[in-house]
């Protein structure tokens, strides 16, 4: 649905997978490439935009980055790279960032993704493989002999 | 009395995966040596870190083509064949280089050498982290410096001098 607030700034309302409306300025959902080609289309002038990949929760945390990039200018990039640092603390853990790196992905807000992008490698950096696996649940598909021969090859890097 | 300790941080196993077409992003921001070892946490990752993916840096003074990556075997042994690309991006030829150095996702130039040792800079990509390594030819032996103050190639270059 699109209202008009007082300003004369177009609002749009999105729903996340699980149902929740979220009722924002165009300039703050238009930070989402993916959005902006929807609102272009002329998708937004009925009802909500429906983001079936994106939770509440998680959408709760776009809109908030969103806001803020929209509202400020090149002037105020020292705060601005402030207020990202400590909107990726605020997520946490990786799990989190995980899922909010998804959804910059999906919405396209490159922005958003290189910044959680940048805390996920920040974090893994001194990880051992081990410890990589169990943060994403990968599988140790190695066979032992391919292992050794991987291990042997990297050995510098473990040093 | 057996005290009862409740843990909040119990359970709840976790089912946080990471998307394919996510994980390159990540990748892509790995310093170095962090590349190397995650190599070893599964094949899709092998498989990936292994694929080439050659960067050039864009057109810019201070390196020239001599020191662009681009290397034979003559200089110090650190490469045995040439590598990387030239200023076009364009991959002119591929060999092999000393196998702590060798792999994908890197761009590199010398530093210098003296005493038989070589110095050089590495980094993953154009925006990774630039760190600094030690060869000694002779014996095969690399070695990464601690980490600099700035990523400024400058401070790197000049300290040839």
């Amino acid at each position: 649905m699109s209202i008009t607030t007082e300003n004369n700034e177009k609002m749009i309302t999105l729903m996340s997978s699980d149902g929740e409306e979220f009722v924002v300025e165009e300039a703050v959902a238009a930070q989402s490439q993916t959005i902006k080609h929807l609102i272009e289309d002329g998708c937004s002038t009925e009802g909500s935009i429906p983001l079936p990949n994106v939770t509440g929760r998680v959408l709760s945390e776009v809109i908030q980055y969103c806001k803020k990039h929209s509202s400020s200018d090149d002037k105020e990039e020292k705060e601005l790279e402030a207020w990202d640092a400590e909107f990726v603390k605020a997520a946490d853990d990786h799990v989190a960032l995980t899922d909010l790196m998804m959804a910059a992905n999906f919405l396209d807000i490159k922005g958003l993704l290189d910044l959680v992008a940048q805390t996920l490698a920040n974090m893994i950096t001194g990880k051992s493989p081990e410890e990589v696996r169990r943060m994403w649940n990968i599988k140790n598909d190695f066979t032992p002999e391919e292992a050794e021969k991987v291990r042997k090859e990297n050995q510098w890097a473990f040093e | 009395m057996g005290r009862l300790v409740i843990s909040t941080n119990v359970a709840a196993p976790n089912r946080c995966y990471l998307p394919p077409d996510i994980v390159e992003e990540i990748l892509d921001l790995l310093p170095f040596t962090s590349i190397e070892r995650f190599r070893s946490v599964s094949k899709s990752l092998f498989t990936l870190l292994a694929t080439p993916k050659l960067l050039y840096y864009p057109n810019t003074t201070i390196f020239s083509p001599s020191n662009y990556g681009c290397k034979s075997s003559d200089d110090h042994g650190l490469f045995t064949g040439v590598i990387l690309s030239d200023y076009s991006g364009d991959v002119r030829n591929q060999g092999y280089m000393a196998p702590e150095l060798s792999g994908p996702r890197r761009y590199y130039f010398k530093v210098g050498s003296c005493n038989g040792l070589v110095c050089l800079r590495a980094t993953t990509n154009n925006y990774g982290k630039w760190e600094t390594f030690v060869r000694n030819p002779l014996i095969s032996v690399c070695r990464k410096l601690p980490d600099l103050p700035s990523d400024n190639p400058y401070l790197c270059y000049l300290a040839k001098w």
